[in-house]
């Protein structure tokens, strides 16, 4: 890139647009749901590369479309990959025998590689202006982020949940560069945690809500007699609408507050970003998109689709300190090619 | 014919603003570009909605045309068709029919498709995994809610002799425990094995209608219900939570519940008929079940203070409708 071309430029502001409808939608939608049923979930590879070139092509920034490359054969096979590895932590962990240990190591070997070319071919599949994004993470530092801290988290109540996040971050877009322009990601693991203190206060308001009504319903009991099932039966219903609701309101919360952040802190080159989502339109969106859902039992699914993305791209705006036009491909043709092939060969997605 | 479109090579960001034309079986691109391919050599996007469509060049670079119609009129005047998929994307009435379609295989998997494949599954279970499953279960029930049998030797005598003539040698086995929480009730684990309660035996009148209890779940026993209601929760769990897990795992958790007490009142009719060709086997008759069921039921509505049965609507409740059952028990034995 031309770096004296680019500071003489004044920033400009583009905004991200959704350009997609819950009408048009529904009817990709429908036809990838039926196609999914009747091939006893095969096409379902092939739906998901239709439902990301839709929400990927119906997404504008500077006059331009994005686009998705994933190839669904290799989803698929990722797929039964996933399946076959959850089925067998499924019975390792229910028929308890000599090979429960075996089957773990095995997934904990095998999880964060997975995970690290999951994030490989997504990107390596996504492209803006016929330029493809790219990831450059290192086998090593995956069995950090995917494996030491996930089990930090488990020791320590998920205190280092802010810590986890951030790690995940700074892994996967500090090492995504779009052609040959890198990435950065510079948002520390101290602002991650003063984004989480909200959440992490409700989350604990919640939990001892929760605790409060049981206890209160089995000290009411007299020590001895037998509990009334109605009183233990009203307890156990309460905490469940009281976690429900909790829920509802504390994930926008979150992902505004993670969203803002994240975006906040990621440069393109000399491009930034800029996030302005907020909790109450999330949640209203969140929301009606659940009664809506369930009214229709599940036929609203692609209008709630539609109005989440649209909302999400709504505020994202890339704030370009000179021509948008100045990007170029990666550094070597053989490099591109060459991380294309890796990708069509050993990455697989397995749905982050 | 012309149609405005804009090129990106594949190298750079930069868009070019061309026009496009297709002829002589040629792409041809005008303006700040000037390209020409084969029609062959061109990859054209599907259809989606209003998604720009993108000419697709071997190289990396493309041409992207907004103009849907303009693109089909130029490609059919060159005698080339739309893709089937694009057809079924973008036709209304194949959304409608899909929609259709879905109901009815949503409709016929449940109502069909479900209990089939539990009761297949639950005959090919593998004996191990059943007697696991079972074992599991009762240490469970063990530990929290049953106690001990505190019913005299001699009546748990009597009871185990006339239930080997019920069973007839099935490979069925009773067990002995009493429950203050459960109430008068017997239960069937997965793998065959009864439990009986000492709260049952001591709510019966006599023998009899311990055994004509014995007898409902011998039918449980003999029909794999338990198996049967494990593996119809487990499809309809994954199924919900494929369906609306999405929106929320509350909301998935919610149709298993509802879906599920329709099958266990099915499963409650077959193995009451089940227990009309026993108990007739060893000289019972079948009333004495409806007699000991109407028992049940009273101290029930007092225990919980709930309606009488015959209010109760049954849609949420697993031992519904009792009255219902009891009435076809008395009128002439056969349900």
């Amino acid at each position: 890139m031309d770096s004296a071309s680019v500071a003489a430029a004044p920033a400009v502001e583009h905004r991200v647009a959704f350009h997609g409808s819950g009408g048009e939608y529904f009817g990709i939608w429908i036809v990838n749901l039926v196609l999914t049923i009747l091939t006893l979930g095969i096409y379902s590879a092939w739906a998901k590369v239709r439902r990301l070139k839709y929400f990927y092509g119906q997404t504008e920034l500077a006059g331009a479309r994005f686009d998705y490359h994933g190839n669904p054969r290799a989803i698929l096979v990722g797929r039964l990959i996933g399946l076959l590895l959850f089925a067998a932590y499924t019975v390792a962990t229910e028929l308890v025998s000599w090979w429960t240990p075996v089957v773990l190591v095995l997934l904990a070997v095998v999880l964060p590689w997975l995970l690290r070319n999951a994030i490989r071919f997504q990107l390596h599949n996504s492209s803006y202006r016929g330029i493809r994004f790219a990831f450059d993470g290192r086998r090593a530092p995956a069995y950090v982020v995917f494996l030491l801290h996930p089990l930090l988290m488990l020791v320590t109540f998920y205190l280092t949940a802010p810590l986890f996040h951030q790690r995940v971050k700074r892994y996967q877009l500090g090492n995504a560069r779009f052609g040959a322009t890198a990435v950065q990601f510079h948002a520390g693991v101290g602002q991650f945690y003063r984004a989480y203190v909200p959440v992490m206060l409700l989350m604990l308001g919640l939990f001892v809500i929760v605790i409060g009504t049981i206890g209160a319903a089995v000290s009411g009991v007299e020590p001895g007699a037998e509990p009334d099932p109605r009183v233990i039966g009203g307890a156990a219903l309460t905490s469940v609408l009281v976690i429900f609701g909790g829920l509802l309101v504390i994930g926008p919360i979150w992902l505004v507050r993670t969203q803002n952040l994240i975006w906040n802190h990621t440069s393109l080159g000399e491009h930034r970003f800029v996030s302005t989502l907020r909790v109450w339109p999330l949640l209203w969106i969140q929301l009606s998109n659940l009664v809506g859902i369930m009214l229709t039992f599940g036929l609203f699914m692609p209008w709630a689709a539609v109005r989440m993305a649209r909302y999400r791209a709504q505020n994202v705006r890339l704030i370009a300190a000179g021509e948008i036009d100045a990007f170029v491909a990666g550094t070597g043709a053989e490099v591109t090619a060459a991380g294309e092939e890796t990708a069509e060969i050993f990455d697989f997605d397995i749905g982050l | 014919m012309t149609l405005q479109g804009i090129y990106y090579d594949g190298q750079s960001a930069r868009a070019h603003a061309v026009a496009v034309e297709l002829c002589d079986g040629h792409w041809q691109l005008h303006g700040l570009i000037e390209r020409r391919e084969p029609v062959g050599e061109v990859q054209i996007s599907e259809w989606l909605g209003s998604v720009p469509q993108r000419l697709q060049f071997r190289d990396g670079a493309y041409c992207e045309v907004a103009d849907h119609a303009g693109l089909a009129a130029v490609l059919s005047a060159a005698g080339r068709r739309d893709r089937s998929i694009e057809w079924l994307q973008n036709s209304r009435r194949v959304a409608i029919a899909a929609v259709l379609c879905l109901i009815v295989a949503a409709l016929s998997a449940y109502l069909w498709g479900l209990p089939l494949v539990a009761k297949l599954g639950a005959r090919m279970m593998p004996q191990r995994v059943v007697e696991q499953v079972s074992s599991t279960t009762l240490q469970l029930l063990d530990r929290q809610l049953l106690a001990p049998s505190e019913l005299p030797a001699a009546r748990r005598g009597r009871i185990e002799v006339a239930f080997a003539r019920l069973a007839d040698d099935d490979g069925s086995r009773l067990l002995f425990r009493s429950s203050a929480h459960i109430g008068p009730n017997a239960l069937t684990l997965p793998d065959g094995r009864i439990v009986l309660l000492d709260e049952l035996a001591v709510l019966a009148e006599d023998d009899e209608e311990v055994l004509a209890v014995l007898a409902h779940e011998l039918g449980h026993a003999h029909g794999r219900h338990g198996l049967e209601l494990l593996i119809r929760g487990a499809l309809l769990g994954f199924v919900s939570a494929w369906w609306l897990g999405d929106a929320s795992a509350l909301l998935a958790a919610a149709p298993v519940v509802l879906l599920q007490a329709r099958h266990s009142r099915e499963l409650e009719r077959q193995a009451d008929a089940y227990a009309v060709g026993r108990l007739a086997a060893v000289g019972v008759a079948p009333a004495r079940l409806a007699d000991v069921l109407e028992r049940i039921d009273a101290v029930e509505r007092e225990r919980n203070g709930g309606p009488p049965a015959a209010a109760s609507t049954g849609y949420l409740d697993s031992h519904p409708a009792t009255n219902d059952r009891i009435e076809r028990l008395r009128a002439d034995g056969s349900p």
